[in-house]
């Protein structure tokens, strides 16, 4: 059916005024400017957002890995199914191309251990090491042949380790809930935080095997019609 | 002592599913059997806590964390949760499922629950997306190429609805410095008109809900009955909860409710697919519970249980056309859980129905009242398509009623008879209105048909249709 | 004209050019490409939202309180990013699996064949 074009001009003056009434709502003056430090002062740890949403709103993060895991499930479950197609021969073959693109896969995959690791003190986490891993795998499935590398970077033996640290950040998310925390640790140490660091791990772990599985998902598939 | 029991319930309800679910994964079992105690588990401790009473709340996490709230509203909705889930199980066992669908109904199963018991308005856009992308999922499952096109049609406009939510909810932030929803009266009006069109979208609420009829249309009856007797809830729910608690929503959900009663039941009644009839009524229904924000969880569990009977009665019709129904017949078999549910959604005393209309047109007076009894009528006149199928030869009585059938209707008619309005007055208001209804189908809309336009079913539509409907609030409540 | 309402008209104009992408762009890639817009303005609008004209939410010494920004809309809005990315990847999926079986892209296309 075609859509007169009167009706969609009327939609987006429609928004138009409703972004105006949104503009227009005064700021109030609560004083947020001190939030960051109480919350430092429970949680034991300097990076203050990590600690909210890895200990105080932990619940809302439950959610949002399995958000993420079921859509990487799902995406890989139907893409799986018809259109194979394998890369056979390596896209770029200039020598040059594959020691930069080898030189970025380190740098990537170091970043993301140092994101992981000390993701409590300094601005990082869990996702972004995760983003920096699978980054780091997409980088070094293009420059390499497909067939050879799959022997010994399959993605058969990281599946069992993809739900186990699933089942492990559900798990330790329900004991954070029930209160029950190692001890925080010197403030600033590599092992501060209850079981903030650990959570990082884990969740590092699972995105990247996540971003990992996706993106070779994408690139053995064939595209668009 | 009261946060060792948030916790208990909290992983009863919630993580419990979510292990299962991925144990499901890891596992190769396609048995949605194994499923069943989790469900039974959900909808017993959910009958034990209604009928201890007593309501609390929690936050978990300390400063800044999540609210949650366990009264009589959670716990209605997360024993339908249970009982939905049972029915819908008991009726899919003997088929051959696909491999990712019980792990998806064990998550989709704990985060409806998680929905139901939440307080925290940002908590609840997190469920609600991670619902839409489970029911994305589901209407897939039938690996029938129509249904990725009212799948990725379903997720735009609930993703855009849920940007709207967000926004909304940044405002909330903003004001009150917390996302609790015990702040929601002190939250601009338009942040509250932003988080109730957002929940529109997901609970199929008059111009919002206008996915549903193609989302149905397409997805199997089993997933049909899910994505009717739950996830829609899993919009409601929390609308309810807006209404009761701000003033400014109290004022415009009623409204919405009437439109949406009026609104679905007009097309429902001239419409001759029978899956798309039910999700027309599944929007005018969504209108009925929301009609009175203070009973509509009472309304919800009965919907819940005859709209998912309804559903997976018609999934085993052999068309889905009721004219060529109308001319061949059905076999008694299919007849009766047909006629059933078709009699507990009109209003019959002792089928669920009955009850659930009567708390709503007890607390109703005046305007609304006199509209939301076209829409009764509506209901019963669209419904008699239904319950006056001709019987094809054959056919046995005795088949009739599956397990899943004797476990809806036992549910229902123990709610009709828990709900406890069996005053002469209104059972024979109830009569009055399926009697008028039947009349109507027969003097009227079995003769004429007239064709409704459906072209604002398609996504720019729908879409734009939500900014009107916000521009619309904020006039209204300006002048 | 204070700088943090400036910012904010810019970022709702994000959201609407977002919209307009939704509303007007015949190509389904286009279109979720433009819904990801409107993510990114609503994310904005929140992390906006946590500025209080001091520094990042770090805190270098747990006995000294400082003014920082707010952590807790940032904080929240990770979430946010995380689930954008997922309903991002599995639309385009879809839509790859679509554009299979009809053919097309173009969302008027798609919609006259899918009622055939």
């Amino acid at each position: 059916m075609r859509i007169p074009f009167d009706i969609r001009k009327a939609y987006f003056a429609a928004a138009i005024v409703v972004a105006v009434f949104l503009a227009i709502i005064p700021d109030t003056e609560l004083g947020r400017e001190y939030n960051a430090f109480l919350i430092a002062a429970k949680a034991g740890i300097p990076n203050t957002v990590t600690a909210i949403y890895l200990e105080n709103r932990l619940y809302d993060t439950m959610f949002e890995v399995m958000v993420f895991s079921i859509s990487i499930t799902g995406a890989l479950y139907f893409l799986k199914k018809e259109n194979k197609f394998q890369l056979h021969d390596s896209l770029f073959t200039d020598p040059a191309t594959i020691i930069i693109f080898r030189g970025c896969a380190m740098l990537s995959f170091l970043s993301a251990c140092a994101l992981a690791a000390v993701g409590h003190l300094s601005p990082g986490g869990g996702f972004a090491a995760g983003v920096a891993f699978g980054t780091s795998m997409v980088i070094q499935s293009l420059i390499s042949d497909r067939n050879h590398l799959s022997n010994y970077l399959s993605m058969e033996r990281p599946e069992k380790l993809e739900k186990s640290s699933w089942i492990f950040i559900l798990a330790i998310s329900l004991l954070t809930f029930s209160e029950i925390i190692p001890p925080d640790g010197v403030w600033g140490n590599l092992l501060s935080g209850g079981w903030i660091p650990m959570l990082n791990i884990l969740i590092a772990i699972k995105v990247g095997l996540g971003t990992w599985a996706l993106s070779l998902g994408f690139l053995d598939h064939k595209w668009i019609f | 002592m009261e946060e060792l029991m948030a916790i208990l319930f909290v992983s009863l309800l919630v993580m419990v599913p979510f292990f299962s679910g991925i144990l499901m994964l890891a596992g190769k079992g396609r048995d949605s059997r194994i499923l069943l105690p989790v469900w039974t588990a959900t909808a017993l401790l959910a009958g034990f806590m209604l009928v201890k009473g007593g309501a609390f709340h929690v936050v978990i996490g300390g400063l800044y964390g999540v609210e949650l709230m366990f009264d009589t509203f959670s716990w209605t909705f997360v024993l339908m949760n249970g009982l939905v889930f049972i029915g819908v199980t008991l009726s899919v066992k003997k088929e051959r499922l696909p491999f990712l669908a019980c792990p998806l109904m064990a998550m989709l199963h704990g985060t409806a629950n998680a929905v139901f018991i939440s307080y925290d308005l940002f908590n609840i856009f997190i469920c609600i997306d991670l619902i839409g992308i489970l029911a994305f999922l589901f209407i897939r499952l039938g690996k029938r190429p129509r249904q990725i096109w009212s799948a990725v049609q379903y997720l735009i406009v609930g993703n855009v609805g849920m940007i709207l939510y967000l926004v909304g909810c940044l405002y909330g932030y903003k004001a009150t410095g917390s996302f609790s929803m015990e702040t929601l009266p002190a939250i601009p009006s338009v942040a509250v008109y932003l988080l109730v069109i957002g929940l529109s979208v997901k609970g199929g609420v008059f111009l919002a809900g206008l996915w549903l009829p193609e989302a149905h249309g397409e997805a199997e009856s089993a997933v049909s009955a899910l994505l009717s007797g739950v996830i829609v809830k899993c919009g409601i729910a929390p609308l309810l909860r807006l209404a009761e608690l701000s003033p400014v929503a109290s004022e415009i959900v009623p409204v919405l409710a009437v439109a949406s009663a009026i609104y679905g039941v007009s097309y429902a009644v001239f419409d001759k697919d029978i899956k798309k009839m039910l999700a027309y009524h599944t929007i005018s229904q969504a209108g009925f519970i929301l009609a009175v924000p203070g009973a509509g969880h009472l309304y919800a569990i009965s919907h819940g249980l005859f709209k998912s009977w309804l559903f997976i009665a018609a999934g085993n019709l052999p068309s889905r056309d009721l004219e060529s129904l109308k001319q061949d017949g059905i076999k008694a078999e299919f007849w009766l859980p047909l006629f059933l549910g078709a009699l507990a959604i009109s209003g019959m005393p002792l089928l669920g129905g009955f009850g659930a209309k009567s708390i709503i047109f007890g607390q109703l007076s005046g305007f609304p009242a006199f509209l939301m009894y076209i829409a009764a009528i509506g209901t019963a006149v669209s419904f008699a398509k239904i319950v006056f199928l001709p019987l094809s030869a054959g056919g046995d009585l005795k088949k009739a009623l599956s397990l899943s059938g004797l476990f809806f209707l036992a549910c229902l008619v123990f709610r009709d008879i828990a709900a406890g309005y069996f005053v002469v007055s209104y059972i024979l208001k109830s009569l009055v209105i399926i009697g008028t209804g039947w009349a109507i189908y027969f003097l009227v809309t079995s003769r004429k048909s007239v064709h409704l336009p459906k072209g604002a079913e398609s996504l720019e539509h729908i879409i734009g249709l939500l900014f009107i409907m916000l521009l619309f609030m904020i006039g209204v409540s300006g002048l | 004209m204070d700088i943090v309402f400036l910012a904010r008209l810019l970022l709702l104009s994000v959201i609407l050019i977002g919209l307009w992408g939704v509303l007007y762009k015949k190509n389904l890639i286009m279109k979720i490409i433009a819904m990801d817009i409107m993510n990114t303005g609503a994310i904005s609008l929140f992390v906006l939202s946590s500025w209080q004209r001091s520094r990042a939410p770090v805190i270098a010494d747990s006995t000294v309180k400082v003014a920082t920004s707010d952590p807790v809309p940032q904080a929240v809005i990770l979430t946010a990013i995380v689930v954008g990315f997922s309903v991002l990847a599995l639309l385009v999926v879809y839509v790859m699996d679509l554009s299979r079986y009809f053919h097309t892209l173009d969302t008027d296309r798609i919609q006259e064949r899918w009622k055939s």
